[in-house]
């Protein structure tokens, strides 16, 4: 491939049209865009006012509506950016990944609720004598330590607290049910990332105390969710 | 009539479940014979299988331990009976309580205090190759390699041998105890290694190799650092991690692999909201019928030049241009207002001056 090929002119004018029209106006000075509605067709531009809507109606966008559950949830002692409260609600799968999406929140927060519980299971003053220095690493490895901060907890977590009413996702088939269609997955995914966002904007002191006061302190708490699934499966 | 609906409906709905896996929840490891009060009284578990921790006066007497406590700097309030413990992988060791807590204690360490140092200073890494560097700071390769470095030697010899040789029975306290004594009395054929069960099991499961010597020593410093935590607290451990782990070399510019840089230089573009197009243009060239051709070309996006590129034809020119713009996206490391490195999330007085990656694009 040449450069002459890779930079014509025409595909470039295209792309800077396209992006002009996506920012508001329908048609650009230099050339129209036909952007299609309906369903999808190979190789046609699809509407942004239609693509980016979830399968229950949500707009995409910086919305009282959109980031309310998730802002009450936070409060303000915990309060994050419009946008970042977006990007916590928006997963890969949202758009073919175009808008910013969840995915380093959600690692930050997975490894920091993973450190927590495991902190938080020691913790506890216990009697057993393979206790190091107080700390009873008995409990790590159990089922009920490992699924404090697992997918499944999470996922009925944030459904029971309402979080994942809005969240921009699409599943393979949105009719089946909350495990199957992945909506636990993303959910869960979610509660990550919104851990992850305060651990980013209010550092990992302030991120222990989120866990502690909203998710611990919850009711039903993510203990007694976790408690209900490891006694469920066993 | 809507009975009969509802049976006609009910396969479809079955067949969908078949297709996606349900989610997993933990199960217990019988053979740890854990008994618990109730699930969430955390103090009460209790694994039955070992009955005892090595007494710190018998752990005081094996030299191996003692240096390696020095070696480490280690503080002293680490007992050297937690360091003899996390070098001990054997499950049926007279009843002597093996790492595996403290190694899962330290694995949780580990993730934490690596993600957070890759995702702050290095925000906009494409997933696949944050995992690779995750992975080569703290995978079981490169902690075996840590694990050697440190010094730490492994307990082969089998009882019969030890007293043969007037062995102290107190260094192997000091060593990493990962083989049963049933194979250390097996007759090995030098040059020959012979897999075990797990070793033949993992390579059918995920046709992958990891010797399960690498493995022991890999999950040694995992709990040396879970130890750590359990005796000193988290900020000795994050320093701690920072010194051993932390502080190594990352070629992450090695790890790079664009099939399509081009195309993924403009949908980067695209998800930026970036309004101008990307260009390529041709900033210099030492003249085409000249022996040995140079170009130099850049690669824009309206007046801003997003990278730039030099090579022997205009094709090479031109993925090198998009190749070093797109690498320098990916590779940005933010820095402070005062020009330092910024603030990691466990840092005292943390304060927020980075970015959060936005996710990858997909090409």
């Amino acid at each position: 491939m040449s450069i002459r090929q890779l930079g014509s002119p025409g595909k470039l004018i295209n792309a800077a049209n396209s992006l002009r029209c996506w920012e508001g106006s329908r048609y650009s000075a230099l050339r129209s865009i036909y952007l299609h509605k309906g369903p999808r067709v190979a190789g046609l531009k699809r509407d942004p006012e239609e693509a980016f809507v979830t399968h229950n109606g949500h707009k995409y966008g910086v919305s009282e509506e959109n980031l309310k559950p998730i802002k009450s949830f936070l409060s303000d002692k915990y309060a994050i950016t419009d946008d970042l409260a977006l990007q916590v609600l928006t997963h890969k799968s949202f758009g073919n990944g175009i808008k910013p999406y969840n995915e380093k929140l959600g690692a930050m927060g997975s490894k920091m609720l993973n450190l927590f519980f495991a902190k938080f299971v020691v913790e506890q003053p216990s009697t057993n004598e393979l206790a190091i220095n107080g700390k009873n690493l008995d409990v790590l490895g159990t089922p009920v330590a490992k699924e404090l901060a697992g997918r499944l907890a999470l996922g009925i977590f944030a459904r029971s607290n309402n979080l994942n009413s809005t969240m921009f996702w699409k599943s393979y088939n949105h009719g089946v049910g909350f495990e199957t269609s992945g909506e636990m997955k993303v959910s869960a995914q979610m509660m990550y990332a919104l851990v992850g966002a305060v651990t980013f904007v209010h550092g990992k002191t302030v991120a222990e105390e989120f866990i502690r006061e909203k998710l611990l302190g919850a009711s039903p708490s993510i203990e007694d969710i976790t408690s209900s699934v490891v006694e469920k499966a066993q | 009539m809507l009975r009969s609906i509802a049976r006609l409906q009910r396969p479809v709905l079955k067949a969908c479940r078949v297709s996606v896996r349900g989610y997993q929840v933990a199960r217990l490891d019988s053979s740890l014979k854990t008994k618990y009060d109730s699930l969430t009284d955390y103090a009460s578990y209790r694994n039955n299988i070992f009955t005892h921790r090595l007494p710190e006066s018998t752990a005081s007497q094996s030299p191996p331990l003692v240096a390696l406590h020095s070696r480490l700097n280690l503080p002293s309030s680490y007992t050297l009976s937690t360091l003899s413990q996390a070098l001990n992988l054997n499950k049926f060791d007279d009843g002597l309580a093996n790492n595996f807590g403290l190694n899962t204690l330290g694995k949780n360490l580990l993730s934490y205090y690596v993600a957070e140092h890759l995702l702050v200073k290095y925000p906009r890494l494409p997933m696949p190759i944050h995992n690779g560097a995750v992975d080569s700071l703290m995978g079981v390769e490169t902690l075996y390699e840590i694990g050697k470095s440190w010094g730490i030697d492994v307990d082969q010899s089998s009882k019969l041998e030890k007293y043969l040789s007037q062995e102290s029975e107190f260094l192997k306290y000091g060593k990493l105890r990962f083989v049963s004594e049933e194979s250390k009395n097996d007759v090995k054929e030098p040059g020959v290694y012979e897999l075990s069960e797990d070793e033949v099991s993992s390579l059918k499961r995920n046709n992958s190799f990891v010797a399960k010597e690498i493995e022991a020593y890999a999950s040694a410093v995992r709990s040396i650092i879970g130890g750590l935590y359990t005796h000193a607290g988290e900020e000795a451990t994050k320093a701690f991690i920072e010194d051993h782990i932390l502080s190594r070399k990352l070629p992450l510019e090695q790890m790079f692999q664009f099939s399509q840089p081009t195309r993924e230089l403009i949908r980067l573009c695209d998800k930026l909201n970036f309004t101008e197009p990307v260009e390529i243009r041709l900033i210099a060239e030492t003249g085409r019928l000249s022996a040995h051709p140079i170009y130099v070309a850049g690669a824009f996006c309206g007046v801003e030049k997003l990278g730039e590129g030099v090579g022997s034809s205009l094709s090479e020119a031109k993925t090198r241009s998009v190749v070093n713009a797109l690498m320098s996206y990916y590779l940005y490391s933010p820095i402070s207002a005062d020009g330092t490195d910024v603030k990691l999330p466990s840092d005292k007085n943390y304060k927020f001056e980075g970015i959060i990656g936005i996710g990858d694009v997909a090409i």
